[in-house]
């Protein structure tokens, strides 16, 4: 049922509260319906207004601007899936066991191997989209990516919130959390259209699911409260730390022979071919993981002719313009951040500041992969680079994925949540979404939110039931 | 005595640090052959391409020619 406003009832009713209505939070809504009574809130309403595009406007510092984050922090129905494009990829086992400074996730590749299938149905793909990357030649993985028309989430949120035991509360902005003993979430401070902020309480027995993105996370769990300076959830002192993007940059052109690339997997679907360097060779470079999209074809360099019929004669094949389009891990960095303003918004909130900055190894990670590529295809006789440097140097951005602000681990020491998505220290606590990824991978980050949530949901489910 | 050693040490150091600065991307055989002569077999050359030495020779003495030719035309 779709609300406008609480009942005298307020919250009572419902076993998991779930703050969000995107690819996060929908994945969780479904595992726990029809048996469970779940309340989703959304900030925005139906479509995106201008009054609420006031709550996301942040200050940026560092390699972001002109409103990056803000453009990429949605409140309406669907939340930022509006601006999904429709790339599907799954992290590889090497993304999530860490390295050099970067950490371990605290679950495998193979605890999420049933998620990220579940995940891709519930995105239209095959499940063929999931498979690991395998090996081209000696020093490349071929790690294709999927990419098709993107799904539109208010539909499927209507189609969730037509059952039973489902309600939707949209207008509603949460923006702070109450707990007397630091143990339990007794309670949400909501401003709803009456923009007079108000608390309602919660008893032990119900969960909270934090689900609106890395910023909208930080957003509440930084928000003090009135009797303390330290923000619900934010113990570790580490919410809002190890900010990450993924750096975009078309690395290079690339003369290619198509017929010569590794063939998509069975099943697989509309797509790019793309590659990664192989691990042993990544560790010997001290590189982070970096995938090489074939784009094209595009336009040929002014003074590519002569190296392209050089090349088709050497080769004896012919070849066609491409782009290698670079998607890559951002180091984490706790100076990588997210801070409150002293300023408030409209809704009551502190207003954001962000602070993102790629370092020289993220950089050169790009680079030194596109030349790795670049020697591999050569010998393979199945490609030509040409290594866009200065490009990949002065003009990498970002592509709108927000990531890392609440991360997953062992404990408050090094992070903010736990295994199950739990925040340390609190029993009712959970939090969904990119917020909890350890490290970004080089994978886009859709499937892997919405296969965590799959899990998150499943957790939630057992813990309900008692099992 | 010892600020000559120290001198030495640090002037040593000095030159230690400048034969170990990073050298551009462009100018850095990516590949030692074997038997450690200094011809590179990969070349990222000035214009980014990553190519073999071999091939970078024949491509450059192929724009000499066209180089020439023109000049010749004109």
């Amino acid at each position: 049922m779709h609300l406008t406003h609480l009942g005298p009832d307020g919250l009572a009713a419902y076993d998991v509260i779930i703050v969000g209505t995107s690819f996060a939070a929908l994945p969780i809504a479904q595992v726990l319906t029809p048996r469970r009574r779940v309340l989703l809130i959304e900030g925005g309403d139906m479509v995106e207004r201008d009054e609420m595009r006031a709550l996301t406007a942040s200050d940026e510092y560092g390699h972001f601007s002109d409103g990056h984050w803000a453009s990429h922090w949605i409140r309406a129905m669907g939340g930022t899936s509006s601006r999904w494009s429709g790339v599907v990829a799954a992290l590889e086992a090497a993304d999530l066991r860490g390295g050099p400074g970067r950490p371990a996730w605290p679950i495998s590749r193979a605890d999420l191997d049933a998620d990220y299938a579940r995940a891709a149905e519930w995105l239209g793909r095959p499940a063929a989209v999931c498979t690991p990357a395998s090996p081209f030649g000696e020093s490349l993985m071929t790690c294709p990516l999927s990419h098709d028309t993107p799904v539109r989430l208010p539909a499927q949120v209507s189609a969730v919130t037509s059952g039973d035991n489902i309600d939707l509360l949209t207008s509603h902005t949460v923006i702070g959390l109450g707990s007397d003993n630091r143990q339990q979430v007794d309670g949400l401070v909501m401003t709803g259209p009456s923009r007079m902020p108000a608390r309602v309480s919660l008893q032990a027995r119900q969960i909270v699911v934090l689900a609106c993105g890395a910023m909208g996370n930080v957003q509440i769990l930084l928000q003090p409260p009135d009797r303390s300076d330290v923000a619900v959830g934010n113990e570790s002192g580490l919410v809002g730390r190890f900010l990450m993007e993924h750096p975009h940059v078309v690395s290079g052109h690339l003369l290619v022979h198509r017929a010569g690339l590794p063939p998509m997997p069975a099943g697989f679907g509309p797509g790019l071919p793309a590659f990664r360097i192989a691990e042993p060779l990544m560790t010997r470079h001290d590189l982070l993981p970096c995938s090489l999209a074939v784009q094209g074809p595009v336009e040929p360099p002014s003074d590519g002719q002569p190296v392209k019929a050089h090349f088709e004669a050497s080769f004896g094949l012919p070849l066609e313009w491409a782009a290698l389009y670079a998607r890559a891990e951002q180091e984490p960095s706790a100076t990588n951040r997210v801070e409150l303003l002293p300023e408030r918004t409209w809704a009551g909130s502190h207003r954001l500041r962000m602070h993102c900055s790629f370092s020289s190894r993220d950089l050169r990670s790009i680079e030194v992969s596109t030349r790795l590529a670049g020697e591999a295809l050569m010998a393979m006789r199945a490609g030509v680079v040409r290594l866009h440097n200065r490009a990949i140097y002065r003009e990498t951005s970002g592509g709108g994925h927000t990531m890392g602000t609440t991360r997953m681990g062992v404990g408050r020491h090094d992070s903010v949540c736990d295994a199950t998505q739990r925040v340390h220290g609190y029993d009712n606590l959970y939090l969904a979404g990119s917020s909890v990824f350890p490290t970004g991978g080089a994978a886009n980050p859709t499937l892997t939110i919405a296969a965590l949530s799959f899990r998150l949901g499943e957790h939630l489910r057992r813990r309900l039931a008692g099992a | 005595v010892l600020r000559r050693r120290t001198f030495v040490v640090m002037l040593a150091g000095a030159v230690a640090a400048i034969r170990r600065r990073p050298m551009l991307a462009q100018d850095r055989p990516t590949r030692a052959v074997a038997g450690g002569t200094p011809t590179p077999t990969w070349f990222v050359d000035h214009d980014g391409w990553v190519i073999p030495g071999r091939d970078r020779e024949a491509l450059l003495a192929s724009r000499a020619g066209e180089a020439g030719r023109g000049a010749d035309d004109e």
